[in-house]
């Protein structure tokens, strides 16, 4: 039976629509509300959107597994091997640790300098033109860079492999949920790209995190080479393409709220709340999907073993049962834990370096440009689990 | 307001010492740490930073 709310409207949740696309949070209310368990026969999955039941299903990575892929189009599984993503404990808590380190405080918090000094040449240039896309050359320009440099790729590669990892997350309309030839053949050439890169830093070590992994061992063997190619790829695809979509939606909703827009730019404090709260509001990685190892029992039915299942962080994160007027923005909301990050052992590895970028591009987008208001037609993102805009033009 | 950390739970990442960098640090192990522990009540960066913790490791109490 098709989910309803009590005056029979059809509630229909289905990521690969443009409906959702454009605004998928009445959905998310009618699901909280009506559905809290809701079933996609077409799409072949479950839903789970409230807040308590998103992070229970989130911490029990043994009843709700990520191995069969954590998105609804099996792209993670492009990464191939060492991706861990996709694991479970011991091999997850192995690999897991060897990133760990690269993502450590001391380390993040050496990369400040750089990210300051990207920020402030990007901004002085936008300034002086009046205007950007403040998408695709700031939020997007800026953490390429930064993760290009953590992981050792070359300036002069950086180009070419944004166009790739576009091509990667391009999707047909017609058939959303398969991944079409030029994302794979992207995949490929992205995978080709690392292997060769960690063959070289093999013979050459340098400071950087792909010679790291390609000396790295595992406590129980050495790191397999497909594994640090894999762990490349998705770190670069993370490092770039959600943390963008963060500082996007953090740009986004500030220019829709210019009285909390006026007080951060007025005291920058208020920043990593205003971006916190972006996270929370309008989260870029919207879901993930997770498979049932077993049936699970929900007051509205049951997700049957081998079930995909999808949790929607971002319909939990305005749960009213959890946050009182959760459908506002509001940089002053007292702090509580959100879900944009995920929750239990699959919580973002690069969390503090996501949150250092995203203050620093907002702090330094609000010293040069407090007022900077739409220009143009913004353009989304077409991808079933990221919401945020690829082209955002402003003037400055 | 006092903070503390529970190193049982903590798994060193590290998300309280980028929130709160005079409050928190990481030990030799990589392990969370508490290197001011008595704080101004109801420091919003402090608490931030104990619902920023993927374990949550962190408490604070009122005296």
């Amino acid at each position: 039976m098709a989910a309803t709310t009590p005056d029979g409207k059809p509630i229909e949740y289905d990521p690969f629509t443009t409906a959702l696309m454009i605004d998928p949070y009445p959905v998310y209310r009618s699901l909280r509300e009506y559905a809290p368990l809701y079933h996609n026969a077409e799409r072949g999955f479950w839903a789970l959107s409230r807040y308590a039941d998103v992070k229970a299903a989130a911490s029990d990575w043994k009843t709700f597994t990520s191995e069969d892929s954590v998105d609804l189009d099996r792209s993670t599984k492009s990464f191939g091997e060492g991706a861990f993503v996709d694991f479970s404990p011991p091999e997850h808590t192995e690999i897991r640790g060897l990133v760990r380190e690269a993502f450590s405080p001391k380390r993040v918090r050496a990369l400040r300098p750089i990210l300051v000094e990207q920020a402030e040449r990007l901004m002085k240039e936008f300034v002086e033109r009046g205007s950007a896309d403040i998408a695709w050359e700031y939020s997007s320009g800026l953490p390429m860079q930064i993760i290009s440099h953590v992981i050792g790729l070359p300036p002069q590669d950086v180009p070419l492999m944004a166009e790739r990892l576009k091509r990667f997350v391009a999707r047909d309309e017609a058939d959303p949920m398969v991944l079409p030839p030029d994302a794979l053949a992207a995949a490929n050439e992205i995978r080709a790209y690392f292997s060769a890169m960690a063959d070289e830093r093999r013979r050459s070590p340098r400071e950087d995190l792909i010679s790291e992994l390609a000396h790295a061992s595992l406590p129980s063997r050495p790191l397999r080479e497909a594994e640090v190619t894999g762990l490349c790829f998705f770190l670069f695809l993370a490092g770039v393409d959600n943390l963008s979509g963060l500082i996007t939606n953090t740009v986004s909703a500030l220019m829709e709220h210019p009285a909390q827009r006026a007080e951060a730019a007025a005291d920058p404090s208020l920043v990593p709340a205003a971006v916190e709260e972006a996270m929370r509001w309008d989260a870029p990685l919207q879901m993930m999907a997770r498979t049932a190892t077993r049936d699970v029992e929900y007051p509205g039915g049951t997700i049957p073993a081998g079930g995909r299942t999808v949790i929607i962080w971002a319909a939990a994160n305005r749960d009213e049962r959890e946050w009182p007027h959760g459908e506002e923005y509001d940089i002053h909301r007292p702090p509580k834990r959100q879900l944009g990050f995920g929750e239990g052992i699959h919580f973002c590895v690069g969390a503090p370096l996501a949150r250092l970028q995203s203050t620093v591009a907002i702090e330094t987008l609000l010293k040069y440009a407090p007022e900077y208001g739409p220009a143009g037609t913004p353009q989304r993102v077409v991808k079933s689990n990221i919401r945020t805009w690829e082209h955002l033009p402003v003037s400055l | 307001m006092r903070v503390t950390v529970d190193p049982g739970r903590c798994d060193g990442y590290g998300n309280c010492v980028m929130t709160v960098p005079d409050v928190f640090d990481l030990d030799d192990e990589g392990r969370a740490v508490v290197v001011e522990d008595e704080v101004e009540p109801g420091r919003a960066d402090v608490l931030r930073a104990v619902v920023a913790c993927p374990y949550t490791a962190i408490s604070t109490h009122e005296d």
